[in-house]
């Protein structure tokens, strides 16, 4: 089973990025969770049905999405080598 | 700070993940030695990553390509693909974030989380839900190696001597045992400078090195590493606070039929609207540009200018013309650059924006950030450089701006 279908769009932060990429042309765009959360049919989704139901924003294109999560905020360098 | 008589934190390190997930992505590759190298039909550059197949014949990262084939006649060299690694990297995490959550994400191909005090109990069961999660979600191909331990530092050295596919775990009760039997270059943050020097200092294995006392090893490495290197071999709960942000800059080796003043330029236009686009992404202005240019015959130039605490292209970019006119005056005839880099410094929160007393530019710079702001949607709309101030001219081999670093994942719209 896969995370998407572990977690709801309600459980993520408000803040938290999604990147929204075409499986067809490869455009990416970025949502928040509090974007989508606008959408009556995503309030009670989980990340599978959520991916499901959004598609590419170009118009000529339309394909279906794969969405992932961006985890910017965790990034830490090494200091002095150590972790 | 605690010394923890439990394992209390974990290190993941993905098994050479930039080949691991070359195969993963090319059934073709799976099982035969492959190297990564930086662009198509390389010759003269370096094996950035290379496979488990590759290394067991000898091959080692960062080893020349020519030496790398000498040693293995059948690798399949393979040109990176970064926005590859780095949707790899997203969706691994995801998944890992399904088992435990993530405390800090050390670079693309490792990260560390806190183990919690149920899992204390057992923690090679979590490492094997971890690892059985990303066969199942992602595939076989992308192996890891985990440590367990009392401390990141441990955790991570645990990790590294259980590769490749290792779960290991180091319990404080049994330490300082596993740490015995490694070298002091088995130390993250020792190489082979700070080897020599302890060496002069008469330590030269493990056993010296733990029967030093903090401050001697404070004095040794010249700052507060040492110190803190000591009290995380001793199983103490140390770690580095995050360094801050800094700076944001871009460099670009060029290829050798782009090495004129006049490609180098465009270059780092188009690196610089890179720069200051993840600036702004993340709510920074900068102070001051700083443009270096390296020739050929280890010659370089490089020019500096203070900016007005600014984030918006325009302001960038008249300062770089600026500096390229200074760079021209001092660049030899029929200059050949080998490498450029731009870098923002001196940053400032966008938020709070100190208006200088002497320059009246706020009415201009609001216009020109209303512009910025416009053109930085088009673009994110549709997912593209789609509008830009001035020439848009990407160098030569791609992912310009979209460097995979150790501080560093890129998102896909640094790509663009």
């Amino acid at each position: 089973m896969s995370w998407k279908m572990d977690l709801k769009l309600g459980d993520l932060e408000a803040g938290t990025a999604i990147e929204v990429m075409c499986k067809r042309c490869g455009l990416a765009r970025y949502e928040t969770q509090a974007q989508l959360m606008k959408r009556p049919e995503f309030t009670q989704s989980y990340l599978d049905e959520v991916e499901y139901n959004l598609h590419c924003s170009n118009r000529l294109c339309r394909g279906g999405v794969r969405i992932s999560l961006i985890h910017d905020d965790k990034n830490e360098g090494f200091v002095g080598g150590m972790a | 700070m605690h010394r923890p008589n439990q394992i209390e934190r974990l290190y993941i390190d993905f098994d050479g993940f930039f080949a691991s997930v070359e195969q993963q992505m090319h059934p073709h590759l799976r099982g035969k030695p492959v190297g990564v190298v930086p662009f198509k039909d390389a010759t003269h550059t370096c094996v950035i990553a290379c496979s488990r197949e590759a290394k067991l014949r000898g091959v080692k990262n960062v080893m020349n390509i020519k030496e790398a084939r000498a040693i293995c006649p059948g690798i399949i060299f393979v040109p990176q693909s970064p926005d590859l690694y780095r949707r790899a990297h997203n969706a691994l995490l995801s998944e890992i974030s399904a088992v435990i959550p993530i405390d800090a994400v050390k670079s693309i191909d490792e990260l560390t989380c806190r183990v919690s005090p149920s899992e204390r109990v057992d923690p090679r069961a979590l490492g094997l839900r971890i690892k059985k999660r990303i066969v199942d979600n992602i595939g076989p191909f992308i192996t890891c190696s985990i440590g367990f331990a009392a401390n990141r530092q441990l955790a991570k050295m645990a990790s590294k001597t259980s590769k490749p596919s290792g779960n290991m775990v180091w319990h404080p009760d049994d330490m300082p045992g596993p740490l015995l039997k490694l070298t002091l270059r088995d130390i993250p943050g020792i190489g082979a400078r700070m080897e020599q020097r302890l060496a002069h200092f008469g330590i030269t294995s493990m056993a010296c090195l733990l029967a030093t006392q903090p401050k001697h090893m404070r004095k040794l490495w010249g700052n507060v590493t040492g110190e803190r290197l000591w009290y995380a071999l001793h199983g103490y709960d140390v770690q580095t606070p995050p360094p801050g942000r800094g700076m944001y800059g871009h460099g670009r080796v060029l290829p050798p039929d782009h090495r004129t003043a006049e490609h180098a330029k465009a270059a780092s236009r188009l690196l610089l609207i890179k720069a200051a686009r993840r600036m702004r992404r993340d709510g920074w202005n900068a102070g001051r540009l700083w443009l270096w240019l390296e020739l050929m015959g280890d010659a370089s130039v490089s020019r500096g200018a203070w900016l007005p605490a600014v984030h918006d292209d325009h302001a960038v970019l008249t300062t770089l013309e600026r500096l390229w006119g200074e760079a021209k005056l001092r660049l030899p005839r029929r200059a050949r650059i080998i490498c450029l880099g731009v870098t923002l410094l001196d940053l400032t929160p966008a938020s709070e924006r100190q208006l200088d007393i002497l320059l009246n530019d706020d009415k201009q710079r609001l216009r020109c950030e209303n512009a910025t702001t416009a053109i930085d949607a088009l673009n994110r709309k549709y997912g593209r450089t789609l509008v830009s101030i001035g020439p848009w001219t990407p160098p030569p081999g791609g992912y310009a701006g979209g460097k995979i670093s150790y501080t560093r994942i890129p998102r896909a719209e640094d790509f663009w």
